[in-house]
């Protein structure tokens, strides 16, 4: 009762909304890097918001149903297909869900903007819980199985959320707690230009390539970690660093600003190469909009599932 | 912005808080103090160093609200706060002893001594789960640098220093501190989630022999016997 992995794709972890309570021991929340996909992918089955679905990373790969299962994708618009004894019968528009029969392989190749998407099954993958979460930073493998339950759902699509944020807006950031001179700087620095996300990005964090411009490097290595979290913007000799959601708990590098929870999934959607700005707005101004963002969320959530009927389970 | 006049209070982000202290001791106590009250809406406190932060989940809790309660929080009750001190058997035979031997001017014997000299604070729990990092070093023990470029893998039970600092590596991983030994014992168990050494507590090294370490090897650190 399950998905086999038959290729893995380049980076496909397990994820769900990560966990919370274990940063005191140095364990960071990890979890979707684009939580609103991941709980979009969910909605469309009738799951949990919370339930483990499948990270992909810029490629998708392929995976085959040991038994009927439901299916769901959202995120950014990767190629999907079923397949059917080496035949394609369904091509897929992302976000949808869609029944594979015993033996039916999804591929889901690259994306032609946004870096991830999640592969949802109903129920919810099932593997190994640690610290209340599921969440890995382990790639999957060829030949690994996902355990699922068996289920089906009617097919189904979904207008894509994703196409109502432009990726030219800014992404809005607040003051970090660095407030001295040189951070101000490096901080003004930062609202100036267009940067670029780099190869090198992951899950850890993202790395902006760009001209960091005339602003001395002062290396105090000394200073002792301060906590941080995901959307930290740490300011690093070779530019500035988007701290993700499997950034460790601590950090040494100059904190000058961060991400607003409400823009925070758009860096999990930054592929390497694309571009970005950022603007800074006061802190009140961010909490209205996390706040605003929250119940539109939980609304659109609701829509989704109350217009769909959800996926069903066949229990054997 | 909150800027609180009893408490260097910054936001970090939307959903935390950092808190800013002069020195270690007060940021511990501090920490302490805010641990064994309960607030509503609280994910974590997280300690580090000379600073604390607080993560909350703004669905349960009124930023502002709690800024005042933060606020209310009285280290001084605390302050003697007993802190467990853990004492962590080691096997003094790591890849880096004789060369941070040679840079500091002592001998392997001396590195041991002084190592094993005294209780350190363990400052901050990161740079992966479980990773204690304690400190500070003597002086004759300070100023070794990290690796240029880190080894690909620390073995699990490593111990090492760097700069004025020790710390001890959970599990496997790629690091770039000095190794001087290694600890029989496990000192995090993921499955069931069992973090012996927390941020706050005091943590000392003893030498042992090998004929002790492979009795111990593999079993996990208990701050009850660990004394």
């Amino acid at each position: 009762m399950s998905l086999l992995i038959v290729q893995p794709g380049i980076r496909s972890t397990i994820q769900d909304l990560g966990r919370s309570g274990y940063r005191r021991l140095g364990v960071p929340p990890g979890g979707a890097f684009d939580r609103g996909s991941l709980m979009s992918a969910n909605a469309l089955l009738g799951n949990d918001s919370a339930a483990a679905c499948l990270e992909i990373a810029l490629f998708g790969g392929r995976f085959e149903a040991l038994d009927p299962t439901a299916i769901a994708l959202a995120g950014a618009p990767f190629q999907a297909r079923i397949e059917r004894d080496g035949v394609v019968i369904k091509e897929l528009r992302v976000p949808c869900a869609a029944s594979l029969a015993q033996g039916d392989r999804v591929w889901i190749g690259g994306t032609p903007w946004g870096c991830r998407c999640y592969l949802a099954v109903a129920g919810g993958f099932q593997t190994t819980l640690v610290l209340g979460s599921r969440s890995s930073e382990r790639s999957i493998v060829a030949g690994e199985i996902l355990p699922a339950r068996s289920s089906f759902t009617i097919s189904k699509h979904m207008r894509n959320p994703q196409l109502c944020v432009s990726p030219h807006e800014p992404i809005r950031i607040v003051d970090g707690p660095e407030s001295d001179y040189r951070a101000r700087s490096y901080l003004n620095r930062l609202c100036e230009i267009e940067w670029v996300a780099a190869l090198d990005s992951d899950r850890v964090g993202v790395r902006l390539d760009g001209e960091v411009g005339g602003i001395d490097w002062v290396d105090d290595s000394d200073r002792p970690s301060a906590p941080v979290a995901p959307g930290a913007i740490q300011w690093t000799k070779a530019g500035p660093i988007v701290l993700g959601v499997a950034a460790g708990t601590m950090g040494g590098y100059p904190h000058i600003a961060h991400v607003i929870t409400a823009d925070f999934d758009r860096i999990g959607r930054l592929a390497p190469g694309n571009r970005v700005r950022f603007q800074r707005i006061e802190l009140s101004e961010a909490r209205r909009i996390d706040a605003e963002e929250r119940r539109e969320r939980l609304a659109q959530l609701k829509r989704v599932a109350a217009t769909h009927e959800n996926a069903h389970y066949d229990f054997k | 912005m909150e800027k609180s006049k009893q408490l260097d209070i910054v936001p970090l982000g939307d959903r935390a808080f950092l808190i800013r202290f002069k020195d270690e001791e007060r940021a511990r106590s501090w920490y302490f103090a805010a641990r064994i009250r309960s607030f509503a809406g609280v994910d974590d406190f997280v300690l580090a160093y000379r600073s604390a932060a607080v993560y909350f989940n703004p669905d349960r809790v009124d930023p502002d609200e709690l800024v005042i309660d933060l606020e209310s929080i009285e280290p001084r009750a605390v302050e003697k706060q007993p802190a467990a001190t853990i004492v962590l058997p080691v096997l003094y035979d790591g890849a880096d002893l004789a060369d941070v031997a040679e840079r500091l001017g002592l001998s392997m014997e001396d590195v041991i001594n002084e190592h094993t000299s005294r209780n350190y604070h363990v400052f901050a729990i990161g740079f992966q789960p479980g990773f204690p990092y304690g400190g500070y070093l003597s002086e004759r023990l300070t100023g070794v640098p990290r690796l240029e470029s880190p080894r690909s893998r620390a073995p699990a039970g490593s111990v090492a220093i760097a700069g004025r600092q020790t710390g001890v590596y959970p599990s496997d991983s790629p690091g770039g501190w000095r190794i001087l030994g290694r600890t029989p014992l496990r000192i995090v168990d993921f499955e069931r989630e069992i973090f012996p050494i927390q941020a706050g507590d005091s943590l000392r090294f003893r030498s042992i022999d090998r004929d002790e370490f492979l009795r111990r090897e593999g079993t996990l650190l208990d701050p009850n016997i660990d004394t």
